[in-house]
């Protein structure tokens, strides 16, 4: 059986994923990291739990996530 | 002694995408008022990076993901339209009608964006669409080059 790839996966409030992008980017406010850095550090993580997700997509799906 | 009403006197401008919002019945906040000025001031075509630089210069408290969720949004309801220059970042410049048409020579080096237009070209593909049994009514066109070196 082939696995579908989806190009957005629509990760629940409670995937792992999400649970990680929002932490990151939330300590990283709360330490006083200027917004761009923490945006893209949260983009990468995102990236390390979702590869199939292309790079250009990903601050799209994410940006859902954060304030 | 007359007084005059402030707002009724107050010249409100719209800027060309904040016109655009109204008539697709947008709601506008503050953010969104914010980006689409900056949009509409761009000569250049901004990555949402280069946005969000010039974004935060007027308004700090907006953040990275409140421009992408906007720019979404403005994509969507075709307000704006997001080019790809091969470089992996979306750009963004307000719609443009048949009075702006232009295309994009990239210099893959500096990966500078020039605008231009040429008539023969417009010509050339409406006559290729038209051949082939349609009537054109969109496309894009971003050219890729290096600079020739000059000659001495």
């Amino acid at each position: 059986m082939v696995d579908h790839i989806r190009i957005e996966p629509d990760c629940p409030v409670t995937a792992a994923c999400r649970q990680a992008v929002i932490r990151t980017y939330a300590t990283l406010k709360g330490r006083g990291a200027e917004e761009r850095v923490a945006f893209e550090a949260a983009e990468i993580v995102y990236s390390w739990h979702h590869p199939e997700v292309p790079r250009t997509r990903v601050p799209f799906v994410i940006a859902d996530w954060l304030p | 002694m007359a007084v005059e009403d402030e707002s009724v006197s107050e010249i409100v401008v719209l800027s060309r995408i904040e016109a655009l919002c109204a008539e697709k019945g947008l709601r506008m906040t503050e953010p969104r008022r914010v980006i689409a000025r900056v949009l509409s001031d761009s000569e250049d075509h901004p990555d949402a990076e280069e946005l969000y630089d010039r974004v935060k210069a007027i308004d700090s408290s907006i953040s990275m993901a409140t421009i992408y969720r906007t720019m979404k949004l403005f994509e969507e309801m075709s307000i704006v339209s997001k080019r790809d220059f091969g470089d992996g970042r979306a750009r963004y410049e307000r719609k443009s009608g048949p009075e702006d048409h232009h295309h994009h020579m990239i210099d893959v080096q500096s990966g500078e964006v020039f605008e231009f237009y040429n008539q023969e070209l417009e010509d050339l593909k409406k006559r290729i669409a038209h051949d082939l049994g349609f009537e054109l009514v969109d496309h894009h066109l971003e050219l890729f080059g290096v600079r020739l070196k000059k000659k001495h």
